[in-house]
């Protein structure tokens, strides 16, 4: 019997998949010092698209992404589809990648060129993915709790170096902002978790979509929240958003006596485990979508390729810190389709589908050895 | 140069770890995915570790959605 994924490591994953860019994500200077309220708001827009995975994962019970795509569309429609989520997932690894080789780089090894820090994200990654999808469950069951930790022994810690007056004037910003700041949260990450779903033909059939949804996105929002409440509390606006890992430079700031200092290390990890169980999602993704494009009997095989498109896009994305930045209000739009257009076109199938061939929905979840499971 | 090396050494391993199995293995479908992949990527890097400028996919996307939006 092939190992499952329980629904605490499913999860885990999906909390780790969001944070992996949140933790990244600075304050948004649209809304200033009420970011913590837009992250509220997002929470809130992000729901209708949680009802879709849910009520699609509903209809195929046992089915991951790409053998719905295609139990719904056909052999022709379904393989277009599942080849633009491969893309989506080949590129969104790619950039990921490219963001934390930035980081590494920039903070860390200034020396060391950032090839040379792909290549140690990219090799983890591979064996992980490898060693099948129940594995970075694992690992995000067991480095989740680092994150939490950390971030609160950081809040904690950094209680004396806050002023409250950061904070006001509180809901100063008007709500088409707010709005605005609550949609690019959602596209960028939260709506991201759609591509979660090519996990599920190997979930545990006693894991309910609905709970560990809705969990995974109540401890992102308080992760989230807290975040950005320590930076804007400590760093305060707009000192907050003058830097590309604001978290980083807040924390750098945090001492307890001589004896805790240079916290900053802490950050570090929790980007770099959030990063890595990213680029693992993806990295999954995108070779699970490959095997079904091409009916292939095994994912693993398509692993490395995928590792080796998504490693040469992140040498070539961008030139520099600056253009990245500038790409983030395209990627806003340009992830609209795979994040939100595709998925409500998908349901719409499905529902259309379970109604015309009653027959075809809940069908017994077949070719697991396909699924890559 | 010090770029170059390390991507020589990353798909040395790579050839090493999970191409020479996939031949082993004569996966005919996973060989002919794989086989141009890895002749593609490697020139890429290569080439980018030399400074050639590559054409950014993420430039080619904001053209193509600045000249629908506006």
């Amino acid at each position: 019997m092939n190992p499952k994924i329980t629904e605490k490591q499913i999860q885990a994953t999906i909390i780790m998949f969001w944070l992996g860019s949140l933790v990244v994500i600075g304050i948004d200077p649209q809304s200033k010092q009420d970011s913590w309220v837009a992250s509220l708001l997002a929470g809130i827009m992000i729901l209708p698209l949680l009802f879709l995975y849910i009520r699609l994962t509903s209809l195929y019970p046992g089915k991951n992404l790409f053998e719905i795509l295609i139990q719904i569309f056909g052999r022709v429609f379904g393989r277009i589809l599942i080849f633009i989520y491969v893309f989506f997932s080949i590129h969104l690894g790619g950039i990921i990648l490219k963001v934390f080789s930035t980081f590494v780089h920039i903070l860390n090894m200034p020396e060391t060129p950032e090839p040379a820090i792909l290549f140690f994200i990219i090799l983890l990654s591979v064996w992980t993915v490898k060693s099948g999808p129940e594995n970075i469950g694992r690992m995000s069951k067991y480095t989740f709790p680092i994150i939490v930790v950390s971030v609160a022994a950081t809040f904690m810690a950094g209680a004396k170096d806050m002023d409250i007056g950061n904070l006001k004037p509180i809901m100063n910003t008007d709500l088409k902002t707010l709005l605005g700041s609550a949609f690019s949260l959602c596209v960028l990450p939260l709506g991201e978790a759609f591509l979660c779903l090519s996990f599920f033909s190997s979930l545990d059939p006693q894991a309910k979509p609905y709970r560990f949804f809705f969990k995974a996105l109540i401890w992102t929002l308080a992760i989230v929240i807290v975040v950005n409440l320590r930076n804007i509390l400590i760093l305060g606006f707009p000192s907050a958003t003058m830097f590309y890992f604001p978290s980083y430079e807040t924390v750098g700031i945090i001492s307890i006596g001589d004896f805790f200092s240079r916290a900053e290390v802490l950050i570090g990890i929790n980007l770099m485990l959030a990063g890595f169980i990213k680029v693992a999602v993806c990295l999954y993704s995108s070779s699970l979508g490959l095997a079904k494009l091409l009916d292939a009997a095994d994912q693993k095989f398509y692993v490395v390729p995928c590792a080796l498109l998504m490693v040469t896009l992140a040498g070539i994305l961008y030139e520099n810190t600056v253009e990245w930045v500038e790409w983030i209000p395209v990627y806003e739009i340009y992830a609209i389709p795979f994040q939100i257009i595709f998925p409500i076109i998908i349901l719409i199938g499905a529902e259309i589908k379970a109604r015309i061939h009653p027959e075809t929905k809940n069908p017994p979840a077949a070719n697991k050895e396909a699924g890559g499971s | 140069m010090s770029s170059m090396i390390v991507f020589l050494v990353l798909y040395t391993i790579l050839i090493v770890f999970d191409l020479i199995p996939v031949f082993k293995k004569k996966d005919k479908k996973a060989l002919w995915f794989s086989v141009p992949v890895y002749l593609i990527t490697l020139t890429v890097n290569i080439m980018t570790s030399f400074g050639v400028d590559m054409m950014s996919p993420n430039k080619i996307i904001s053209q193509i959605i600045s000249s629908i939006f506006h």
